[in-house]
C-alpha cells in the first residue's frame, strides 16, 4: 500500500518536502516503516532512525501495525518549548 | 485554553482564563527567546508544528495534569513562526484551590510539552542556523497512552 508520511524540521528540510509516499505492505509495522523510508529515501537515512513514528495524530510503539488509511508522520527529537 | 497559534501570544487573555472564584493560586511558566545559547549569539529562532497533533497532545495533557492534580484552570498556548529575542514561544498556566498543586502541575505541564509536544526550534545564529535538538525522553508509564 502507498503510505504517505508527513515530515516536518530537519526531516523536511532533508526531503525537500513536507510529506513523501512509501510503499509498503499491508499490516507493516512502524518500525519497518522507517526502515523503508531510509530505503526509498535514502536522504533521509542518516536520520530517520532518531525520528518517532505516529499514527492518527498519536506516538505509536515501533511494533504497532499501520492501516490505511491513518495519518502518519516522522517525528524527529523534539524542541518545543 | 488550548492554543498552537503564530500570533503574539495574549498575556492577559490567558491570564484572565485561569481566573475561577474556586483559584486561589495560579502559577505559570512562560518560555522567551534568549540571546545565547552555547556559546552562540541567536538572532531569532524559527518554531514548527505539526499542528494537528500538537494541539492534540496538549489537550491530552490538560486532561492528565488535572487527572494528577485537583485544577480548576489549565492554559496551555505555544506559539509558532519567527521569533525574536524576548518574543514569548510558550505559555503554560495553571489555577487551583492550592498553591501545592498549581506548582507541580506547571512544572509537570513544561516538562511534557518540551519532551514530547511536536513542535521544533530552528535556532539562527551569527554565523548559521541549526535545529536544536532535545532527546526523546522515555515516556513516563503514566504518559504513556498520550
Amino acid at each position: 500500500m502507498r503510505v504517505e508520511v508527513r515530515l516536518f524540521a530537519r526531516l523536511r528540510e532533508l526531503a525537500g518536502a513536507d510529506r513523501i509516499v512509501v510503499e509498503a505492505p499491508a499490516g507493516v509495522t512502524a518500525a519497518e516503516l522507517s526502515s523503508l523510508v531510509a530505503e526509498q529515501h535514502p536522504v533521509l537515512a542518516p536520520v530517520v532512525g532518531q525520528a518517532r513514528v505516529a499514527a492518527s495524530l498519536q506516538f505509536v510503539p515501533s511494533s504497532f501495525r499501520l492501516e490505511a488509511p491513518q495519518e502518519v508522520a516522522l517525528i524527529p527529537p523534539v524542541s518545543g518549548g | 485554553m488550548i492554543l498552537i497559534t503564530p500570533l503574539p501570544i495574549d498575556v492577559p487573555a490567558a491570564l484572565a482564563a485561569l481566573e475561577d472564584p474556586e483559584v486561589g493560586g495560579v502559577a505559570t511558566f512562560m518560555g522567551t527567546v534568549r540571546r545565547h545559547n552555547h556559546g552562540r549569539e541567536v538572532m531569532y529562532l524559527d518554531y514548527e508544528a505539526y499542528p494537528e497533533m500538537a494541539e492534540y497532545q496538549l489537550r491530552e495533557l490538560a486532561t492528565e495534569m488535572k487527572r494528577r492534580w485537583p485544577l480548576e484552570r489549565v492554559v496551555l498556548i505555544h506559539r509558532t513562526g519567527r521569533l525574536g529575542i524576548g518574543e514569548m514561544a510558550v505559555f503554560v498556566g495553571v489555577g487551583a484551590a492550592h498553591r501545592e498543586e498549581a506548582l507541580q502541575a506547571c512544572r509537570f505541564g513544561i516538562e511534557f510539552i518540551k519532551q514530547h509536544v511536536p513542535i521544533w526550534k530552528k535556532e539562527v545564529f551569527v554565523g548559521g542556523e541549526a535545529w536544536v535538538e532535545c532527546c526523546h525522553a522515555a515516556p513516563q508509564p503514566s504518559a504513556a497512552h498520550l
